[in-house]
C-alpha cells in the first residue's frame, strides 16, 4: 500500500514527535498524513474490527461518557443484553451520529459543539487519515480539557460498505453521512460506490425509523446516481427541499466538510441530498 | 483417473408422493462428475441419462484417435458445481462454473433429463435456493448479489428490469467529471485524455432474461437458505432468504418482494462462513473456517451452541493442525429418539464427522459425536431416507491411494442408535450399506471424463482458498 511507499523519514519522526510536543497540544499538519484518495473497499485490509456490535468497546473512543466497565465478557448475540436486562447502554450512550468516510474529519469538529448530546463517530478507511483524525481529537480535547468540548466525537478506521452491521445494532443511526464519496466514474468501477441498491439495505438496517441519510457531491453524475438508488429503495424517501433548509446539518455539512471548502475554492458546484428512512411495512 | 462425483441430487424426501411417479422420483440420484450429469435409478442401479448425450457416431467413426476425441469434448465442457433437484419432482438446476451458467432441466417420469433453459448469469453463482412455490431460482454469486430468476424460461428481451438501471448502455462517451471537480494537476491531465479519447462503446451487455437484484453483500457470497416459517392457514407464514459471506457474515433478509429489508445478522465466526443448514424451522448450524460450527437462533440472530469440530479431528486420528474447512452440512431427522443428526464434511478429509443433538426450543444439546473413516476424502453425501450415498476422491488427505469406487453407501448402525447415549459417542456409527452399494456398481464404472488431478482439484477443493491470506490481507477481530 502507498503509505509504505511515502511513509518518508520526516513524515515518520513528526508523528512520533506528535505526542511529546506541547504535551500533545499541537494540532496535527494534514501534509504528513496526506494518503491517495482512493482505496478498493473489495480487498482484504489489514482491518481491525468486532465480531459484532456487542465485541465493541467503545469507552475506548468515548472515555468521558462511556466507562471501561462496559465491555461484555459473554456475547450472545445483539439481543442478549436486552434479554437479561441489563442496562449496559443507555440510548444517550450510544453511537447515533456515523459520517461514512470522514476524510480529514472538517464536518466531526463542526458538529462536535452542535450536537453535544449525541455521539458522533467519524469512520474512514485509510489508515493515515484516520491517524490525522484521532490526533487531532486528541488535541483538541486535551487544549480543550476544562469545556469537556469534543469528548462526543471518535474516529476510527473501518471499510464500512464490509463491516457495517459489525460496528451497529439494527436501527441504532439517526444520521448517516456521505459526503463527497470517491466517485468511481468508470462503470466497471460502479459497483465500488457508497451508494447502491443493496447497500442501502445495510444503511437503512442500522437507521432508525424516521433517521436521515446525509449526501453531498460536486460531481452530478454521483449525485444522480445517489437520488437514483435511494428513492428507488422503499425503505427511504427524499427529504424535501423545505426540511432539508430547516435541518442545522445540511448547512454544516455544506460549508464544513474538508472538500466541501476544496470545491469552494474551485468554484464548483454542491449538489445535496437527504432521505429519510421510513418504516417497516408490515409482512406480506 | 475419472472425475470423482463432486455433486448429489435428489428430490426431497418430504416432497407429497400420492401419485407413482412420485414414489418413483424418491429413487433417482443425480450425480455429477466434473462436466457430466448421470441419472441413477438407486433401486435398479441402472444409469437412466446422461447429460451432455454421449457421443453416439463413435462406432462409425473408426479414426483411432476418436476416443480421446471424445475425452477432449468432455474436458473442455465447464464442470458442475451444484446441482439443486426441485421439489416440485419435475426439474433439476445445474451451475456450471467456467460459463456462469445456470441450467434448468425437465425430469420425466423415468429420470430422465431434457435440457429446457441456459441463462449465462453476471457472476458465477456460488448458491441456489428457490422460492417456496418453487418456480423462482434465488442465485448468489461471486460478486455477493442476490438475483431472482424464473425457472421456466421463456425467451424474450426485457428492457424493464430493476437492475438494468445500473447497465444502460451510454450512447457517447462524456466524462463525469468537470475542471471544477478533479482538484490535483495529475487528474486534469487524465481528464483531458478522456476527453480526446474516441467513443468507446459499452462492452458489457445487459442480461437478456428476467432477473430482479433482490440484495447483496460487498463480499463473495458463499451459501443461500430460502427459508418459511409458520403457514399461511395461521397467517403466520413468512419467507425468509439466509446468506453467509467470506467475511463472516450471515445476514438474515426478508424473502421478495421485500429482500431489501435486512431482519438480522447472525455474528459470531472469526473466519469465513462456507455452509449453512437448517436444522428445525429456528435452528441454523453455520460452518466454515473456524474450529466449530454454530447453532444459531437465527431469527433473534443468537447463538445457541457451539460445536466443536478439531477435538472430533483430533479423535479421528488426523493431524490437529488440520486446515478445517468445513465443505457441507447435512442432517437427518431420527423421528422414533426425536434427534437430529448434524453430518459435516471438511475439505481434503477423508472422515464423515457426524453429531447427534437434540433441540428444545431454544435449548440445542449435543448428546453424542462420530467420526467415521472413509477410504478417501469426502467430497459430498446425500441423505436417502435412513441411507446416505458419499462421494469420496481417489485422494487422502494429500495422499493418493488406488481407491476406484467413487460412490459408497452407508446406513446407521442400529445398534449404535440403541447404545448411543452417553456423551461421547465415537466409534464406526455408519456401517457399509451392501444393498444399496451393489446397485452403485454400474454408476461407479461409468467411463467418466478423464481428469487430471490437477483438473480435479480446482472442481472439488475450493473451500479453503476462501480464508484470507496473511500479510497484507491478514484481518485481526478485536
Amino acid at each position: 500500500m502507498s503509505e509504505h511507499r511515502e511513509g518518508s523519514k520526516k513524515r515518520k519522526h513528526y508523528r512520533a514527535s506528535l505526542s511529546k510536543e506541547d504535551n500533545g497540544l499541537t494540532l496535527p499538519k494534514k501534509k504528513f498524513f496526506r494518503q491517495r484518495a482512493h482505496a478498493n473497499p473489495f480487498s482484504d485490509h489489514a482491518l481491525t474490527y468486532p465480531s459484532a456490535p456487542d465485541h465493541m468497546d467503545w469507552s475506548l473512543y468515548y472515555p468521558a461518557y462511556l466507562s471501561g466497565s462496559t465491555q461484555p465478557s459473554i456475547v450472545n448475540g445483539p439481543n442478549s443484553d436486552r434479554a437479561q436486562g441489563t442496562p449496559r447502554t443507555a440510548e444517550s450512550t450510544k453511537v447515533t451520529i456515523a459520517d461514512i468516510g470522514c476524510g480529514f474529519g472538517g464536518l466531526l469538529f463542526a458538529l462536535s459543539p452542535q450536537i453535544p448530546d449525541s455521539l458522533v463517530l467519524g469512520l474512514e478507511i485509510r489508515t493515515s487519515v484516520t491517524e490525522y483524525v484521532q490526533e487531532k481529537i486528541k488535541a483538541l480535547r486535551l487544549q480543550q480539557a476544562d469545556s469537556k468540548a469534543y469528548q462526543n466525537v471518535a474516529c476510527l478506521r473501518a471499510n464500512t460498505m464490509k463491516f457495517l452491521p459489525n460496528f451497529f445494532h439494527k436501527g441504532q443511526l439517526e444520521k448517516i453521512f456521505l459526503c463527497f464519496p470517491d466517485p468511481h466514474f468508470k462503470a466497471r468501477k460502479h459497483k465500488a460506490r457508497i451508494v447502491s441498491s443493496t447497500l442501502n439495505s445495510e444503511y437503512a438496517y442500522v437507521m432508525k425509523p424516521g433517521a436521515w441519510v446525509y449526501t453531498i457531491t460536486d460531481v452530478k453524475d454521483l449525485h444522480e446516481w445517489m437520488v437514483e438508488h435511494f428513492e428507488k429503495h422503499a425503505s427511504f424517501e427524499r427529504v424535501r427541499e423545505e426540511d432539508l433548509k430547516a435541518d442545522k446539518c445540511v448547512e454544516l455539512m455544506i460549508r464544513e466538510t474538508e472538500e466541501g471548502k476544496k470545491v469552494e475554492r474551485n468554484d464548483g458546484e454542491k449538489l445535496v441530498a437527504c432521505f429519510r428512512r421510513l418504516e417497516d411495512p408490515p409482512w406480506p | 483417473m475419472h472425475h470423482p462425483f463432486q455433486c448429489l441430487a435428489t428430490f426431497g424426501v418430504t416432497q407429497p408422493s400420492s401419485d407413482e411417479g412420485g414414489l418413483f422420483r424418491r429413487n433417482i440420484l443425480f450425480a455429477a462428475s466434473g462436466p457430466q450429469i448421470l441419472t441413477v435409478n438407486i433401486k435398479t442401479g441402472h444409469i437412466v441419462s446422461t447429460w451432455p448425450l454421449e457421443d453416439t457416431k463413435e462406432p462409425e467413426d473408426e479414426q483411432p484417435g476418436s476416443k480421446d476425441e471424445k475425452g477432449m469434448n468432455l474436458a473442455a465442457r465447464p464442470k458442475i458445481i451444484n446441482l439443486v433437484a426441485v421439489n416440485d419432482g419435475a426439474h433439476l438446476i445445474a451451475v456450471t462454473g467456467e460459463d456462469k451458467c445456470i441450467r434448468v432441466f425437465g425430469v420425466d417420469a423415468e429420470g430422465r433429463l431434457s435440457e429446457l433453459s441456459e441463462r449465462s448469469m453476471p457472476k458465477r453463482p456460488c448458491a441456489i435456493g428457490l422460492t417456496p412455490d418453487n418456480r423462482t431460482i434465488i442465485c448468489g454469486d461471486k460478486f455477493g448479489d442476490v438475483y431472482a430468476i424464473p425457472l421456466q424460461y421463456e425467451e424474450r428481451i426485457v428492457t424493464d428490469s430493476v437492475s438494468n438501471i445500473t447497465e444502460e448502455p451510454k450512447k457517447t462517451f462524456v466524462p463525469s467529471a468537470s475542471e471544477k471537480t478533479v482538484h490535483s494537476a495529475r487528474n486534469r491531465r487524465a481528464l483531458e485524455d478522456q476527453r480526446k479519447q474516441a467513443l468507446v462503446a459499452n462492452a458489457k451487455e445487459p442480461l437478456k432474461f428476467e432477473h430482479q437484484l433482490l440484495l447483496g453483500h460487498v463480499s463473495l457470497l458463499t451459501d443461500l437458505l430460502s427459508v418459511t416459517t409458520g403457514s399461511s392457514n395461521t397467517g403466520d407464514f413468512r419467507h425468509y432468504i439466509l446468506t453467509s459471506d467470506r467475511d463472516e457474515h450471515i445476514r438474515v433478509s426478508r424473502g421478495p418482494p421485500q429482500a431489501h429489508i435486512i431482519e438480522n445478522y447472525c455474528l459470531g465466526h472469526a473466519e469465513f462462513v462456507s455452509k449453512l443448514l437448517l436444522v428445525t424451522p429456528d435452528v441454523l448450524i453455520s460452518g466454515g473456517g473456524d474450529d466449530h460450527l454454530i447453532a444459531w437462533d437465527w431469527k433473534a440472530g443468537r447463538k445457541l451452541a457451539q460445536l466443536d469440530l478439531r477435538d472430533l479431528v483430533v479423535e479421528a486420528g488426523l493431524d490437529g493442525e488440520v486446515d478445517i474447512a468445513v465443505s457441507g452440512l447435512w442432517s437427518i431427522y431420527d423421528e422414533p429418539r426425536q434427534r437430529y443428526l448434524v453430518l459435516v464434511a471438511l475439505e481434503g478429509v477423508p472422515t464423515l464427522l457426524t453429531f447427534i443433538m437434540s433441540v428444545d426450543n431454544d435449548i440445542v444439546t449435543v448428546s453424542g459425536r462420530a467420526v467415521t473413516s472413509l477410504p478417501g476424502n469426502l467430497i459430498c453425501l446425500i441423505v436417502m431416507d435412513k441411507s446416505i450415498v458419499v462421494s469420496s476422491d481417489s485422494l487422502k488427505q494429500d495422499k493418493e491411494t488406488s481407491h476406484k469406487e467413487r460412490l459408497s453407501a452407508y446406513t446407521l448402525d442400529s445398534n449404535f442408535i440403541v447404545t448411543g447415549k452417553s456423551s461421547r459417542d465415537l466409534g464406526e456409527m455408519w456401517q457399509i450399506d451392501p444393498a444399496i452399494g451393489a446397485t452403485l456398481s454400474e454408476t461407479n464404472g461409468h467411463s467418466s471424463l478423464e481428469a487430471s488431478r490437477a483438473q480435479v482439484n480446482e472442481t472439488v477443493y475450493s473451500i479453503r482458498s476462501l480464508r484470507k491470506r496473511g500479510g497484507y490481507g491478514e484481518e485481526s477481530q478485536l
